[in-house]
């Protein structure tokens, strides 16, 4: 809800409760002004949130089960395959 | 086989979490409401004959089929700045937490009232109430789904998390809790009469909703840019008619209706038969480790088989399963030690196909959201997820109103009887029927009779066609859309006329 407190586009504080799409202040559409950035911004955070649950999964893993397995299929470990994901194509 | 290549995850963790407990705490309420304790409810609990449960079941089965699509328009013609589903979900959870409880109160608040004709209007206008703030908090719930990730996987993953901890939050309503405290108050073990068992179950559900319904509207962003202009309340009408996959599935669910009604007879099964609710307790949470495996493995299964694929093939295989456990414990269906393990066995492996279904089947409405929306540039969430909500409603209504119609055809009556100190109780009896026992057609309607009548609704599927490269097809021309949209809103300031 933080991101809900200011206009994205000049910064003006918002209520809550105000409701319209367009900032009061500016007038820029609140729900589509730079979308793509905000996903970007959004790609990055959950990466991030991927990242850190794998690691957290990792000091669990004592008998290094995960490691093994993905060395065994050959595959990247899932922590760096997180790393790399937002660099990727949605398609 | 639907997603070859790694796709961008825009939902974090924490927030797909968040969204699946959002609908851990309104199943824990709808658990309550759903078909097996439903009936159970207005019959034993509440006094009120069976026909007039039928009828009002019924009746609001039928509302049901206006009140949804109604919700869905008013959804798909909401604009604001938190998008046009979060407003909803951020205002639902009080009203229905209040609802929750007049409804589940009833019997409780009118335990001196002996007439009957008040007890039916209060259970009327309870259900009413109860049944509008859910349509109201439930249609942008599951839009939400489709409108939180544009990515394919994402939505899969909210989907999964939001039906595995749904199943088990609201297990713990439907499979611990309640038959838990219905069987301590029939045994006497507790002091509480039934009338206040379900008004305390009614006031910890009205708490669930508040304390996790709540955290889709507060945490969850929609991320799918949409047009700015609104909708006309009439379009998303016009719009369903044009949708054929949707058509589709409509088809599909309704033909499975009836193959619902093993939910209401399974609640008079244990407790007629087996003579002890919490056996279903015991069947269901065994069963719910097919839906751990199930949830597991369906990133695995996907990339084996389409959607479309897996819902023939989620159908199929319970059918299978539900006709060999019939014949099974056909001879023995009263000795709990054989139809125990044969119904655990059984809802291990449906588990399994169950969670599968649930996953899948909320996904391809959000493939014909996608579908629509390239074909007529207009996104109707709201118009095709009310579809889905109206149609699990309707299931639930419709097998809940046959199943009560049914239960004096097959020989079970309900009577009854002023004590002395001038209050009612309930009694209930199992005749016979066709020359067969009632407890042997519970037994067959709990378990051959959904699973045979649940094949017809896979007919509708072999002229579905999305799936595969079409709907990748569908997914990369969209992208590029809404990026050509999110970018003239942000080079022009997004202060078009119409977005004022």
């Amino acid at each position: 809800m933080k991101e809900d407190k200011t206009c994205p586009a000049c910064g003006g504080k918002l209520s809550l409760f105000y409701l319209k799409q367009t900032c009061p202040h500016c007038g820029v559409n609140l729900l589509t002004y730079n979308a793509e950035a905000r996903l970007e911004q959004d790609a990055q955070k959950a990466a991030q949130e991927v990242e850190a649950l794998w690691n957290r999964l990792r000091r669990l893993d004592k008998a290094h089960l995960i490691e093994k397995h993905y060395q065994k299929k050959g595959k990247p470990f899932p922590w760096e395959a997180a790393e790399e994901k937002p660099a990727e194509t949605d398609e | 086989m639907e997603q070859p290549k790694k796709e961008v995850r825009y939902v974090g963790v924490k927030e797909n979490l968040l969204f699946g407990l959002a609908n851990g705490g309104q199943c824990f309420s709808y658990g309550m409401f759903s078909g097996s304790y439903l009936s159970l409810f207005f019959v034993k609990v509440f006094g009120i004959p069976t026909g007039a449960v039928a009828t009002m079941l019924l009746i609001l089965g039928i509302w049901d089929t206006v009140n949804d699509p109604i919700m869905g328009g008013i959804v798909d013609k909401t604009r604001t700045r938190y998008g046009k589903l979060r407003p909803w979900l951020l205002f639902v959870p009080i009203p229905l937490a209040v609802s929750t409880i007049l409804f589940w109160g009833g019997p409780l608040l009118l335990q001196n009232t002996r007439e009957l004709t008040v007890k039916i209007v209060y259970m009327y206008i309870s259900y009413l109430l109860w049944e509008f703030f859910y349509t109201l908090g439930d249609v942008p719930y599951w839009s939400l789904s489709a409108a939180l990730s544009p990515s394919p996987s994402d939505r899969t993953r909210a989907i999964a998390t939001a039906r595995f901890l749904s199943g088990l939050i609201g297990g713990i309503a439907t499979v611990i809790m309640l038959p838990v405290m219905i069987d301590l108050s029939n045994t006497g073990k507790i002091s509480w009469s039934l009338k206040e068992v379900f008004a305390c179950c009614g006031v910890i559900s009205a708490v669930f909703i508040v304390g996790l319904f709540s955290l889709a509207g507060l945490f969850v962003k929609e991320r799918v840019v949409q047009q700015v202009e609104e909708t006309s309340f009439f379009d998303a009408f016009r719009f369903l008619g044009k949708n054929k996959p949707l058509l589709l599935i409509i088809l599909s669910n309704v033909l499975g209706t009836v193959s619902a009604v093993a939910g209401v007879f399974g609640a008079f099964y244990y407790t007629e038969v087996l003579n002890l609710m919490s056996w279903n307790s015991v069947v269901s949470l065994v069963g719910g480790l097919g839906g751990l495996v199930g949830m597991a493995t369906i990133a695995l299964v996907k990339k084996r088989f389409d959607n479309r694929q897996l819902m023939i093939l989620n159908k199929v295989i319970p059918a299978i399963l539900g006709t060999l456990a019939f014949f099974a414990g056909s001879r023995r269906y009263d000795v709990w030690y054989i139809v125990i393990p044969i119904i655990a066995a059984k809802n291990i492996l449906c588990g399994v196909f169950d969670a599968y279904n649930s996953v899948v089947s909320t996904e391809i409405i959000g493939d014909t959201v996608d579908y629509m929306e390239w074909k007529t540039g207009i996104r109707n969430e709201g118009m095709a997820f009310s579809v889905l909500t109206f149609v699990g409603k309707l299931q639930g209504r419709l097998s809940t109103s046959l199943g009560t119609a049914l239960l004096p055809v097959i020989g079970y009556f309900v009577t009854e009887q002023l004590k002395p100190d001038g209050t009612t109780v309930t009694v209930s009896r199992c005749t016979e029927a066709f020359g067969q026992p009632t407890q042997f057609w519970l037994w067959a309607f709990f378990t051959v009779f959904p699973a045979i009548t649940s094949l017809l609704s896979i007919i509708p599927f072999r002229f579905y066609t999305l799936r595969g490269d079409k709907m990748r097809e569908i997914r990369a021309e969209m992208k590029e859309r809404r990026l050509a949209l999110a970018a003239e809103a942000t080079t022009n300031g997004g202060t078009s006329d119409e977005g004022r």
